[in-house]
């Protein structure tokens, strides 16, 4: 089965749709941490699976040898995989502010990574996911590696599903700057399911 | 979720299921803890329930769990934890005494935020004892790592092999090109091996070659590589080594094997080596270059006459 890509108009709609839910994502950060937090306006864009690495390579400008990646498993009617991908300084300053403490060292930074990456993998699909009236859960983050290019974290392989939607977002703290990548894999199904969600959300404005 | 079956039954189920579940409060006040917590943490429900959870249970992260708690309650969404950043968050005995070999329980756990029955927020936290999976796992891990250490080996004397010794070269050749510093590589050869090996046999030949082995690795340094290269020669990397350093590695080396024949049943194995010595320099190109200036020392040291250290020039 062949599935049409968004249109135009159904893609804007994603679009505000997704500024809202990390709007709300980046406000609760906010609260969390205790710090102001600006966040960029959320990139979204579609891309086949013969490009996917490619195009996530210029997204990151993959170069440097030094990048982490996350990986979250999310499933019910919109179903997929979200891939987070940090730079070198990775999310270290958060350690503080998320309560971790100095002495744990290199797993409290992994665990770091993993906690984030829920933070904001459910930030912005459970935003989406409550805009559009779909349901949605998710499974435990793991860690895909650290501290390697990014071709080890992103490394061609069968992929069942041929649509891809890229959502490129970045986070700064008021100590400086932590950016962040987010890439999410859906299936075709839940393709569907966000169309039809997305006709509605703008049919009851 | 069903409601067919009654508050009972849910009830006994959440209680019995062999998953650790308990509630609490945004303080940490425990609103339920079921069997499986019972069972293993030896503190039961009528205890705790009602309590701040870390007054059972000082030894708890309690800052980071505090943060954990609230966090999930702000972002009304789930979190997890897994064994292999954090190994546990209640230190429970495992269930393996025989077969374990581990010091704990494993956990993954998962923070679930939702809305008590008067409108107050809770947090259920979600227990898996999953020590089954991270033994496997260490055992994976620890086959995985002998495997590569074996394959980095040469099985009959037990040191390095070739293809170990020429990616470690090529490492310290960058180092030492990016960053500057000294690297020197010796080449070793046992003079008249094959006598040995036609003389005394091939095991006699063997054991020349192991204990040869040992004895350089008494005298080298832990971060020198000592390689077998092939047949009866030995390649050393010698980091922070320059000529005049490698010029005494070598001569204690040739000497030491020259006065230190090896017994092999009745016989006495009287040997020398000869030696090939290089030191890196600004423009040299590849670590392949390195070892080809070592290599050809060491054949002027075998026509010169044998049982000595030769230092590479340019005119070789």
């Amino acid at each position: 089965m062949k599935i049409e890509p968004l249109n135009e108009e159904e893609n804007e709609i994603l679009q505000e749709v997704i500024n809202i839910g990390m709007g709300q994502a980046g406000a609760s950060l906010a609260k969390l941490l205790d710090v102001f937090v600006n966040l960029s306006v959320p990139r979204v864009s579609w891309v086949s699976d013969v490009d996917f690495v490619d195009q996530v390579e210029k997204l990151v400008e993959g170069h440097g040898n030094s990048w982490a990646g996350v990986r979250q498993a999310f499933y019910n009617q919109l179903e997929g995989e979200a891939f987070a991908i940090y730079g070198a300084n990775g999310c270290q300053q958060l350690a503080g502010l998320m309560g971790y403490t100095d002495d744990d060292e290199d797993d409290a930074e992994e665990e770091l990574l993993l906690d984030v990456t829920n933070i904001l993998v459910g930030a912005c699909l459970v935003g989406v996911a409550k805009q559009i009236g779909k349901k949605l859960d998710f499974a435990a983050p793991t860690l895909v590696g650290i501290g390697k290019p990014i071709e080890d974290l992103l490394y061609r392989r069968e992929r069942e599903w041929d649509q891809c939607l890229l959502i490129e977002v970045n986070f700064c703290l008021e100590e400086g700057d932590f950016s962040c990548h987010l890439v999410m894999l859906m299936s075709e199904a839940s393709i569907e399911q966000l169309r039809s969600g997305l006709i509605e959300f703008m049919e009851s404005y | 979720m069903t409601a067919a079956l009654g508050d009972n039954s849910l009830g006994f189920i959440i209680d019995r299921v062999d998953v650790g579940i308990l509630v609490v409060t945004e303080n940490l006040e425990v609103v339920l803890w079921n069997r499986f917590m019972e069972a293993n943490s030896k503190v039961t429900a009528e205890t705790i329930v009602g309590t701040n959870l870390l007054e059972s249970f000082p030894d708890l992260p309690g800052k980071w769990l505090e943060k954990k708690v609230r966090s999930v309650q702000l972002l009304n969404n789930f979190a997890f934890t897994s064994w292999q950043q954090r190994p546990y968050l209640f230190h429970f005995k495992h269930h393996r005494p025989i077969t374990g070999g581990v010091t704990h329980m494993y956990q993954n756990c998962t923070f679930i935020p939702f809305e008590g029955s008067e409108g107050e927020s809770l947090v259920c936290i979600t227990l898996f004892d999953v020590t089954d999976t991270a033994i496997s796992q260490r055992e994976v891990q620890q086959a995985h790592a002998d495997l590569e250490e074996l394959s980095n080996r040469d099985p009959l004397t037990g040191v390095y092999n070739r293809r170990f010794m020429e990616t470690e070269l090529n490492k310290e050749f960058k180092r030492v090109r990016r960053h500057g510093g000294k690297l020197s590589v010796l080449f070793l050869d046992l003079d008249f091996f094959k006598k040995v090996n036609d003389t005394y046999g091939h095991q006699a030949g063997d054991q020349v070659l192991i204990e040869v082995t040992q004895r350089i690795n008494e005298i080298a340094r832990v971060t020198d590589c000592l390689a077998r290269y092939g047949g009866e020669e030995f390649a050393i990397i010698l980091p922070e080594t320059d000529t005049s350093g490698g010029l005494i590695f070598a001569n204690r080396v040739r000497e030491l094997i020259e006065k230190t024949p090896v017994y092999y049943e009745e016989h006495v194995i009287a040997l020398t080596a000869s030696l090939g010595l290089s030191e890196y320099y600004d423009g040299l190109e590849s670590h392949d270059a390195l070892l080809d200036q070592s290599d050809k020392a060491l054949y002027v040291a075998k026509k010169q006459g044998r049982n000595r250290v030769v230092c590479y020039l340019p005119d070789m």
